[in-house]
């Protein structure tokens, strides 16, 4: 049995706007063990980045982390004080991949003085060892070493995207969380970033959460996938549950709707209707208004039912 | 298809504006920013139909002729400065068309007209005067010629204290070729008062005169002495009091002293002289008859003078006088007698006698006629209470009573206070330039706004639309406009146009001027976003659509890339509105003036007089500008946050 | 891709470009409006004057006929070697002469002006060069800008961060409405109020600063006391600038940086763990470091020309009172003199500038 890494329990983040409360996390819990990596999916707006933001506690303004508890390494990292996490969990215990790869680095200064300065604040090292270190970071990435000194709009975007997770691998942190790594980028890019995660991810032996719109890209790393809707997880399993045997009519919906190059030959499908206000959600199963299969019931919160091992699924067809 | 009654397309896409404007304005409202600035403009609005309405259509080219304003105090705060403890005497501009009193009696007219003025502080207002518009009249003697009949002006006041005096008695002059009716306008001035009349009024009201332990026993110098009295008090409220306010004054502190010991040094040297002249005479000898009258005469004169030196602090003015006249009079006669050749007096002796009995003679006529000697000093305080002036205008030698004469009488008495905001140097109403100011300001903010926004827009979308050559040389344009100063150039073409420019227009072309160098150098920013807009829209896909479709580049432009930029547009138009007013104010100030009356111009000349210290003066028109500046801002900041939510602070 | 060099060689000479066409154009404008008479008259009437004036003082005896015949063939000499005739004794026409102009501006060539009102600026005596009276009035306005915009950068930078992270506050609220109201106050106008109070109100302050004038041209007899007097005189002006252009400044910055602080790589550096105070200075401050500068470049022309407004309305003896006494006396001769040498000093401040923010900026580098 490997020893469980990360554990959210109950998990509520709000947003606290003038037009009301945007309930963007409502309620979500998962488990993720060392060494496995879990995909998060679902439509914009979900708020599957809002629950990456809950989990390295940078939620940002006007929202709040109002419930629940996230447990690293069996320490509950809510109760931890801002400067103990920072100190303790950042980058050191999980770190990060941003989506948008652009904006990620600070364009004043060189791709080397910024993968480096997190090795001088978290390990002390000199500034001299530590550019050592960032070279072999980049050399792990596939990048020339000898780029250290560039600026971060001397680099194309793919190039760019591997500074990031470089950045995110320089301690080692046995959680990385990838938020959208890939969206920006062209499809042979995005190819070479997957590969490369892949990659590291059996090498190094670190766990990753990787978010996506993308169940395809998903599909290519994760060991269990979550599907979220509305601020809920509508079904968590492992891959095979997911892709082979979704549950959910929305997780059956999203996966109509990517086109496969084997197997059947079918028609596409598309899910009607809009994501949900999530400051103001239907009650009860928030997908409910765009389910072909809703009925009475669904008015009501629907129950997670565990349909085979590990694989739950939150929909009162199954109840 | 039928038309519904009443509704063309035409009413119908303006009551479309109308409706898109009113969502608009509302969210305007909603937020602090714009209701404030939509109350200010409101007020700015009002206050531009209020001076088009009431202030003459010459105001502006008259504005600045101090005749203008003759009437008014020069540089006096407003009058409601007196309900904050600030006392000033009140400003009083009377005028009647209707004397109380008109009568004929034995061939002469006589229009009488009585006024009153309350003096209730204890300061002087600045000036007094009467001011008539009285005609010609003429009539036909029993030989057919035409006789001409001017009048006579009578001012007499009653003072408070019960002094009564004639202040002012003029007889109009009417130029030759001045035609019978016509009305000629009289300004009673200082050169006229009746200054002597007013201070032998106060003299034996208050009963002044030089006491008589100064004057002495001789009774007769009282009149020189009482002249010298007069010619003080007369030079005092002349130089101190500029003559015509002196109506409000009375005497505070009389005294008279007598200057004995000041005199001593002059006498010394006479006596010095005169004994020197004595004792050569004396050495050589010589005893004539005449000779022993002139050494007799030159020593009663040395002797007069040493009696009074002996005593000089006992002297009374009339010792001084005649111990003096004494002393001339034997030199007077010692020089006659050493004419005679049997006195043997050498010439140069004979000269300097001459030349001492004149200095004598000159010092005699000094302290008989100045202050060198008898030394009054009078000083003046307000006299309040209340003041009756009453103004008679006759025309005598008239043979019948005429018709109909018309006439005006004015009474004005320069205050320490004017107005609702007081006034600037000339007695400029500075409240009528800030009213009349505010449509000028409005108005060439605006005018510039419009042009400035108006080439920018179309200047952006042409070059981000059509792009090439055009693009390049808009862009080059911009790129050279933003780099050259604005200031310095407006100052030497402002200072070209100062020379350049004359006659009926100059200060609207001077204006307008101003105005295009600011539209020159103002729309580069807007184009060059606009043009970045239009970059951007141009290639949406529902653009690229309908140009697909088919549609023209005009429709394309006006269809789809106008109305979105028009948005951005009003709040750029807006965040300009002050651009001009301002510039023209610091022009102004600066000294590059244009001659309309702008709360620039009053500022310009409070610099021009360098009277920062007069609160009236640069409050209120630097508070205008402001405002107006203001009201435009943040109604800018209100379009901008509608235009772009996310500047929204909440 | 062009390196630094390039960038900056190209800048320069769009300046150069701008300079030399304003000044063409403006000689266009002074010739075709006939404005140039006066420059003309005053210089060779300043020429032949001077020349007489040593005439008369070399031989006391010189009658006044000669002196009447010298003047005139003074006066057709002057009129040549000034390009207002030719040899033939024609007059030389507008489009040739503007030319004369623009070499004269170009070379510095300013003439003397004969105002009395203009000379006492420095103070001198007129006749006096006009290109000496700008260069030693203009350090005095060069030195109260620095100092006073230097003064409010450092202000609106020690300031702004901590409104930025208050967004929304009633602080934020406060500095808007701060922002809004200075931006509508004229600049001169605030220099007039603060005569008013400071000066003639409470007396704590000259309410004339030409005094300062004779401080300033003694000032290294007695560096240290001369210091302080200075110090009773910049203050007035200095106070009005900073608190005037402060709103617009914190306005400015505090939306540069709200911009910033929601960049992504500001979100990165926390994530990545580094202390606040770091990511105030690397991430926030230094990144907002070019668009500041961008600022200090868009408001230079206008800090400068309100404070050419101001520095009139103090009569503080620098460009400002130059060029009210000289518009005051239509002394075109100053008037033009001041317009190149301020175009001039624009133009490189603004060059200078712009090289820094290559040196910052390393994005502008490659460009």
């Amino acid at each position: 049995m490997s020893e469980k890494l990360l554990e959210v329990r109950g998990l509520k983040t709000y947003f606290y706007t003038l037009k009301g409360v945007v309930k963007a996390v409502d309620g979500v819990d998962f488990e993720l063990n060392k060494g496995e990596s879990l995909g998060i999916a679902g439509e914009s707006g979900c708020g599957k980045s809002t629950l990456a933001f809950s989990i390295i506690r940078l939620v940002p303004a006007p929202g709040r982390i109002v419930d629940g508890q996230i447990s690293f390494m069996g320490k509950n990292v809510l109760d931890l004080s801002e400067e103990d996490f920072r100190r303790n969990v950042r980058w050191k215990g999980i770190s990060m991949i941003f989506q948008g790869a652009m904006n990620a680095l600070n364009p004043v200064y060189t791709i080397g003085d910024q993968i480096s300065e997190i090795m001088i604040i978290h390990r002390n090292y000199t500034k001299k060892e530590a550019l050592e270190e960032a070279k072999k970071l980049l050399e792990m990435v596939g990048i020339d070493p000898r780029r250290v000194k560039s600026y971060p709009h001397e680099l194309s975007g793919g190039m760019k995207q591997r500074v990031v997770i470089a950045m995110a691998l320089a301690l080692r942190p046995p959680l990385v969380i990838a938020d959208e790594p890939t969206t920006a980028l062209d499809v042979v890019v995005q190819a070479q970033i997957m590969n490369l995660l892949k990659k590291l991810k059996n090498e190094l032996g670190i766990s990753i959460i990787l978010i996506s719109h993308d169940l395809s890209l998903i599909a290519e790393i994760a060991d269990k996938v979550a599907i979220m809707y509305g601020g809920k997880i509508a079904e968590l399993g492992l891959s095979e549950h997911i892709y082979l045997n979704p549950k959910h009519p929305y997780t059956q919906g999203l996966l109509g709707s990517i086109p496969r190059l084997k197997g059947e030959i079918r028609d596409l499908t598309w899910i009607p209707g809009v994501p949900p206000d999530l400051s103001n959600p239907p009650p009860g199963c928030r997908f409910a208004p765009r389910c072909k299969y809703a009925s009475e019931k669904c008015n009501r919160e629907p129950p997670v039912i565990e349909i085979e091992r590990g694989h739950y699924v939150a929909c009162w067809l199954y109840a | 298809m039928s038309v519904p009654p009443g509704s063309n397309p035409k009413t119908q896409k303006s009551i479309k504006i109308v409706q898109s404007l009113k969502p608009i304005f509302g969210e305007i409202w909603r937020m602090t920013p714009g209701k404030v600035a939509i109350v200010l403009l409101v007020f700015l609005i009002a206050m531009s139909i209020v001076a088009v309405t009431i202030i003459p259509a010459d105001f502006i080219t008259k504005w600045e002729s101090p005749t203008y304003w003759e009437d008014n105090p020069v540089v006096a705060p407003p009058c409601w400065v007196s309900s904050f403890g600030y006392k000033v005497p009140a400003t009083l501009q009377a005028y009647t068309s209707e004397p109380n009193q008109v009568l004929f009696e034995g061939n002469a007219l006589t229009a009488e007209q009585a006024f009153n003025y309350n003096l209730d502080v204890d300061k002087l207002p600045q000036d007094i005067y009467i001011k008539v518009n009285a005609p010609l009249l003429c009539y036909k003697n029993q030989y057919g010629e035409e006789v001409r009949v001017t009048p006579e002006l009578r001012v007499v006041v009653e003072r408070p204290d019960g002094i009564v005096f004639e202040a002012w008695h003029v007889t109009l002059r009417y130029a030759e070729n001045i035609t019978c009716g016509s009305l000629l306008t009289y300004k009673t001035g200082k050169e006229s008062f009746n200054l002597a009349s007013l201070i032998n009024e106060m003299l034996t009201k208050y009963n002044i005169t030089v006491p008589e332990d100064i004057i002495g026993y001789n009774k007769s110098h009282t009149s020189t002495v009482s002249a010298i009295l007069r010619t003080t008090i007369r030079s005092e409220l002349e130089n101190r009091y500029l003559t015509t306010p002196s109506v409000f004054v009375t005497p505070d502190r009389v005294s008279v002293t007598l200057r004995s010991t000041e005199q001593n040094s002059t006498l010394s040297s006479f006596k010095i002289t005169l004994s020197e002249l004595l004792a050569a005479l004396k050495s050589d000898n010589v005893d004539t008859f005449s000779r022993r009258v002139v050494l007799e005469n030159l020593n009663n004169a040395v002797n007069n003078i040493t009696v009074l030196l002996s005593s000089i602090q006992l002297a009374t003015y009339s010792d001084f006088v005649d111990d003096l006249t004494n002393a001339r009079n034997s030199l007077d006669q010692a020089i006659k007698w050493s004419m005679d050749p049997d006195a043997r007096v050498p010439g140069d002796l004979r000269t300097r006698m001459q030349d001492a009995r004149e200095k004598l003679n000159k010092y005699i006529e000094t302290i008989t006629s100045t202050t060198e000697l008898i030394y009054p000093v009078v000083t003046f305080k307000p006299l309040q209470g209340d003041y009756k002036v009453t103004v008679n205008l006759v025309y005598s030698g008239l043979p019948t009573k005429p018709e109909q004469v018309n006439m005006r009488i004015g009474f004005i008495v320069k205050g320490g206070c004017y107005g609702i905001l007081g006034t600037a140097a000339k007695g400029i109403d500075i409240a009528s330039v800030i009213l009349y100011g505010t449509p000028i300001a409005l108005l060439i903010g605006l005018v510039a706004a419009v042009a400035s926004v108006m080439i920018g827009v179309v200047a952006g979308i042409v070059s981000g639309y059509y792009g090439g050559l055009v693009d390049e040389a808009i862009q080059r344009t911009v790129d050279i406009l933003s780099n050259i100063p604005f200031l310095p150039l407006m100052i030497i073409i402002g200072s070209i146009a100062q020379k350049s420019f004359t006659g009926e227009a100059r200060s609207l072309y001077i204006i307008l001027l101003y105005l295009v160098i600011l539209i020159i150098f103002s729309w580069g920013g807007l184009a060059i976003t606009v043009r970045a807009m239009t970059l951007s829209i141009k290639e949406e896909p529902y653009v690229e659509a309908a140009r697909a479709l088919g549609a023209s580049n005009t429709r394309i432009i006006f269809r789809h890339i106008f109305p979105q930029v028009m948005m951005y547009a009003t709040a750029a138009l807006v965040f300009r509105v002050p651009d001009a007013i301002l510039t023209e104010a610091g022009l102004s100030v600066l000294g590059l003036r244009h001659g309309w009356p702008t709360w620039g111009s009053l500022l310009a000349d409070a610099r021009a007089e360098y009277r920062y210290d007069i609160w009236w003066w640069i409050i209120p028109p630097g508070l205008m500008l402001s405002l107006t500046s203001l009201t435009f801002v943040l109604l800018g900041l209100a379009i901008e946050r509608i235009v772009e939510p996310r500047l929204r602070t909440l | 891709m062009p390196g630094a060099g390039t960038v900056i060689a190209r800048r320069g000479l769009i300046l150069l470009f701008s300079f030399i066409l304003i000044i063409v154009i403006i000689s266009a404008i002074i010739e075709g409006s006939g404005y140039s008479k006066d420059i003309y008259d005053a210089l060779v009437r300043e020429s032949v004057n001077a020349e007489i004036m040593a005439l008369r003082r070399g031989n006391p005896n010189v009658t006044d006929s000669f002196i009447r015949e010298y003047r005139e063939n003074l006066t057709i000499y002057y009129r040549k070697m000034y390009g207002l005739i030719d040899e033939q004794g024609r007059e030389i026409p507008p489009y040739v002469r503007m030319w004369n102009l623009v070499k004269r501006a170009l070379t510095l060539d300013l003439g003397k002006t004969d105002k009395v009102e203009v000379a006492n600026v420095v103070p001198t005596i007129a006749p006096a060069s006009v290109f000496e009276i700008i260069a030693t009035v203009l350090p005095r306005t060069i030195i109260v800008v620095t100092v006073g915009e230097l003064i409010v950068v450092i202000i609106a930078l020690l300031l702004a961060p901590r409104i930025a992270y208050r967004h929304g506050t009633l602080v934020d609220r406060l500095v808007v409405a701060y922002a809004a109201i200075f931006t509508a106050i004229p600049i001169w106008w605030l220099a007039m109020i603060f005569i008013q109070i400071f000066g003639y109100q409470l007396g704590l302050f000259p309410t004339s600063l030409r005094g300062v004038a004779t401080v300033l041209n003694k000032f290294w007899d007695n560096p240290l006391l001369n210091f302080i007097e200075v110090l009773k005189y910049i203050t007035l002006p200095i106070t009005v600038f900073v608190i005037w252009s402060l709103g617009s400044w914190l306005y400015g910055l505090r939306a540069m940086l709200l911009r910033v602080v929601r960049e992504d790589y500001v979100t990165v550096a926390k994530a990545k763990g580094l202390p606040e105070k770091d990511i105030t200075r690397k991430y926030v401050l230094r990144v907002s470091l070019a668009p500041v500068l961008t600022n200090v470049i868009l408001a230079l022309a206008s800090s400068l020309g309100g404070m050419i407004i101001t520095e009139s309305v103090f009569d503080w003896p620098g460009m400002g009172t130059l060029y009210y006494n000289a518009i005051t006396a239509a002394d075109s001769q100053t008037i033009m003199g001041l317009f190149v040498v301020y175009v001039g000093v624009y133009l490189i401040a603004r060059f200078i500038l712009e090289i820094l923010y290559i040196i910052i900026d390393p994005r502008v580098r490659v460009k």
